[in-house]
């Protein structure tokens, strides 16, 4: 068995990529999921103030746009599941309807609050109430097109006084 | 032809100081890997360690530095090549529970894997090396150590390629031309992230505007530069095949690396990083020595 002789130096890495493979997202295991599929649209967000003008979240509060982008996609992923169990099909994300966005938006928005330490929570009482836009993104005859920022969610001063 | 009888994959051929040289910059990146402080009072969506421990703890005041404090003489030990399992466990530990607990919000970060994945491969090396089946004297774990490294790396660059092959089958090819929109998306969100101008007229948001233009007009370019990142990352084995193939391939995922971040802005600090030192420098550090040894002999 030569070729089993020479794979032989290589079990640790073959074990840990298994891991990795079989145990997903238990950190430290991951199958690197980002970039896995290109679909045709995607979406980005970014939180505004009580003016509805732009914050920026990551001088405010040390964390970024990417990471805030996650927490709501989790929240709207559990929204389809929903949707789908009630309905007996899953809508596709994009179709989720702006009542149906709004939860997983707040629910983020208390996220971000609830992680923010004294002095950003401070800053983001200030700026209350908070909202969320939520930009798709497609393209379209070699072009991008971005739709109108869509407000889907926010969460005001009294709802951050009983957050977590 | 392939000979079957000389081995194919072995341990770089580090001296003593070399492979001291790797652990010390391994060390250094693990202590920069623990963050200083940690801001979650709960784990919405546990993951790992997550499912069973309440890990908000962490986020408790002196938690963290306290932590970062403890590891620096476990670090030390670590760089002397001393006591491994007692040191890789709690290196590993120091980077899995706050790795978890940030993972378990319902945001997967995939930056810092890739570190606590190289100590456990190394930990794992130790283990069996505590056996009778394993007898290595103590330049060879060294090596070993480092080679451990190197296979980690590899297996999280395979599983990459593997997961995208998995999901998109070789549909990803044709639809990697989708790609822009993602730029726009990052693009974007650099902007609102700090509203600061440089992120929408700076010299990496032109660069990546032109080069998303570019894939517009020619999305297979987009198509063949974007699979020739997922052949890179299929065919990472081949890194372990001897230094020079190592220190190429470590070069050529760095290169890969620097020009997504061109386009897209996303920060592979980590793979950078242990890129560097896993594949690259044990290439460098043997050159030198023979080098110098060869300069000597004359």
């Amino acid at each position: 068995m030569p070729i089993l002789r020479q794979i032989a130096p290589l079990s640790g890495g073959i074990l840990i990529a298994l891991l990795c493979l079989l145990l997903k997202e238990n950190f430290p295991f991951t199958h690197y999921p980002m970039y896995s599929n290109f679909e045709d649209q995607t979406y980005y967000v970014w939180l505004s103030d009580g003016e509805g003008e732009p914050i920026p979240i990551q001088n405010t509060t040390g964390l970024r746009l990417g990471r805030i982008k996650k927490i709501y996609n989790t929240g709207l992923l559990e929204a389809r599941e929903l949707a789908g169990a009630k309905f007996g099909k899953k809508p596709r994300k994009r179709d989720l309807s702006p009542a149906q966005r709004r939860a997983p938006a707040e629910e983020t928005l208390r996220w971000i609050y609830d992680s923010a330490n004294p002095r950003a929570k401070a800053a983001l009482r200030a700026a209350a109430p908070l909202g969320l836009y939520h930009v798709d993104i497609r393209i379209e005859k070699n072009r991008v097109i971005e739709t109108t920022p869509l407000r889907v969610g926010e969460l005001g001063a009294e709802e951050m006084e009983v957050s977590r | 032809m392939i000979d079957l009888n000389r081995p194919w994959f072995r341990p770089p051929a580090l001296s003593p100081a070399g492979a001291a040289s790797v652990r010390l910059l391994f060390a250094l990146l693990v202590y920069h890997t623990v963050p200083v402080g940690i801001g979650l009072h709960s784990q919405p969506h546990p993951v790992g360690l997550a499912l069973a421990f309440d890990l908000t703890f962490l986020s408790a005041p002196g938690v963290m530095p306290g932590i970062r404090i403890g590891l620096i003489p476990v670090l030390a030990i670590y760089v002397l090549g001393r006591l491994p399992l007692f040191t890789l466990s709690l290196m590993l530990l120091a980077t899995v529970l706050p790795g978890t607990l940030d993972n378990s919000q319902g945001s997967t970060q995939h930056g810092r894997q890739v570190i606590s994945l190289i100590t456990l491969a190394q930990l794992l090396y130790h283990i069996a090396g505590s056996t009778r089946f394993i007898r290595h004297d103590r330049l060879q774990r060294a090596r070993w150590e480092v080679f451990m490294g190197q296979q980690a790396i590899v297996a999280a660059y395979t599983v990459t390629a593997i997961t995208k092959l998995l999901r998109s089958g070789l549909g990803w090819i044709t639809d990697s031309a989708n790609f822009p929109i993602q730029m726009t998306k990052n693009i974007r969100m650099q902007y609102y992230n700090t509203l600061e101008p440089e992120t929408v007229e700076g010299f990496w948001a032109t660069t990546s505007a032109s080069a998303q233009q570019l894939f517009l007009d020619s999305p297979n370019l987009c198509r063949v530069l974007l699979s020739s990142g997922l052949a890179l990352e299929l065919f990472a084995v081949v890194a372990l095949l001897g230094r020079r193939p190592a220190a190429a391939y470590g070069a050529l995922l760095i290169t890969f690396h620097l020009m997504v971040r061109t386009m897209t802005g996303l920060n592979f600090r980590y793979h950078l990083a242990a890129l560097f030192i896993f594949l690259v420098l044990p290439a460098l550090l043997i050159a030198i020595i023979t080098r110098s040894l060869a300069r000597r002999m004359k």
